[in-house]
């Protein structure tokens, strides 16, 4: 494990002490504070107890920066909950993410926020997309309104509540500025019909050319 | 039923799949739903969500978190810590160093400053801080307390126990001879003299 110059080793209790009383944890490595927390002597509770403190408010502070307050209570039940994952990992040091905050903490911890993102919606059963499993002979569906709406692209994008359309539609816009005729593909990569997509890109379509008429 | 062995095989896959694709393209979606088919669906949803923080556009690592919810990861930490490695309240109680006064020396409070800046009458602090109150503490205010005293929550329950081992006397009755008298957090909230509003606040639970 590299420490910096600086930071006690892991197993050095009064070294770490001294950060705790002088008020100095919040300079240290979140990665060097959890090695500290799995490598110290257990019966330090309240030394442990301390940095693993301070480890919970750098989890907080990535969690809040990836989890929006689009969630239910603002996110923080979401977070709260991830963050009780991660804690557990920290004093499991044999657990994949316990191993991995240690080299990678950031990582480790924004990859915990999007993976329960990805749980809370499947959870929520939002992905209620019409499935419709006739399907339609390949069209090009590149044509599309003026990209000059990009800031309008994207506030309607916002607003499409099921997550899967409103990907296969991000895809589309994307495809779409490189020139490439994707919309097929976008339906089998999101096993979708095409009919499904065609028409997720109509309605987008239809949306974009309202907006741009009333800009006018 | 939740299977162990497919859950840690699922996060492998998408913890692989989150560190080769940022922001995942149609081909990468297909290439990585037809190695790992089981997990298909988990990895569109995956790629939804890298698509909608992209669009995000959010800046850094970290956000700003305020006070109260920095307390709750503090004392989170220490829940979680008694959880998984036992009780330390034994070891916590021997060492107990912490008093309310010391905590609000440390922090720079005076009583008065700090019922202002809580919005807290100051019947409440008071009969907290000199082991009037009865266990258990409502949260907000033990959250409160934490917070704005810039310590965790273990500090804050040495503190109480030693309030409560060494309870100081009320305001002197001449009528009667000086007891103390213990009541519960509820109680000397709703007898306080704060707004209707300020005491459902602080007897909500969060």
């Amino acid at each position: 494990m590299d420490c910096e110059e600086d930071e006690p080793e892991p197993y050095d209790v009064a070294g770490w002490r001294r950060r705790i009383e002088s008020a100095t944890l919040g300079t240290v490595r979140p990665a060097a504070l959890v090695c500290a927390v799995q490598d110290m002597d257990p019966a330090e509770k309240r030394t442990v107890g301390a940095l693993l403190a301070e480890v919970s408010v750098r989890i907080t502070r990535i969690l809040r920066n990836f989890i929006g307050t689009n969630h239910p209570n603002q996110g923080w039940d979401l977070i709260e909950d991830t963050r009780n994952t991660l804690l557990q990992a920290v004093l499991k040091p044999t657990s994949a993410d316990g191993r991995a905050l240690r080299t990678a903490f950031a990582g480790t911890v924004r990859y915990r926020a999007r993976d329960a993102i990805r749980a809370d919606r499947k959870h929520r059963d939002l992905i209620d997309y019409a499935l419709d499993e006739d399907e339609l002979p390949r069209r090009d569906l590149t044509a599309t309104p003026n990209l000059e709406q990009d800031a309008h692209v994207e506030s309607v994008l916002r607003r499409i509540e099921d997550p899967r359309k409103r990907l296969a539609l991000r895809l589309f816009m994307d495809g779409a500025q490189r020139n490439s005729t994707i919309g097929f593909s976008i339906a089998s990569a999101l096993d979708v019909s095409a009919k499904t997509v065609e028409t997720w890109i109509r309605d987008l379509q239809a949306e974009l050319r309202t907006i741009a008429g009333d800009r006018r | 039923m939740t299977d162990p062995d497919k859950e840690t095989r699922r996060d492998k896959v998408l913890r692989d799949f989150d560190a080769a694709c940022a922001r995942p393209t149609v081909e990468q979606i297909t290439e990585w739903t037809a190695r790992h088919p089981e997990f298909a669906d988990d990895i569109r949803d995956f790629a939804g969500v890298l698509w909608d923080e992209a669009a995000a556009g959010r800046q850094g690592e970290e956000a700003e978190v305020d006070e109260i919810h920095l307390a709750r990861a503090r004392s989170h930490a220490f829940n979680v810590l008694h959880d998984v490695r036992g009780g330390d309240a034994s070891v916590v109680a021997r060492e107990a160093d912490a008093t309310f006064d010391r905590l609000m020396q440390d922090a720079g409070w005076t009583t008065v400053a700090l019922e202002g800046a809580m919005d807290l009458s100051r019947e409440v602090l008071s009969d907290l801080f000199r082991g009037r109150m009865a266990p258990p503490v409502g949260q907000r205010l033990v959250d409160a307390v934490i917070g704005y005293l810039r310590t965790t929550e273990a500090r804050f329950m040495q503190a109480y126990e030693h309030a409560l081992a060494r309870p100081s006397l009320g305001q002197a009755r001449a009528n009667r001879q000086p007891s103390i008298v213990r009541r519960s957090f509820a109680d000397i909230v709703r007898a306080s003299d704060m707004t209707p509003e300020r005491k459902a606040y602080w007897l909500e639970e969060d």
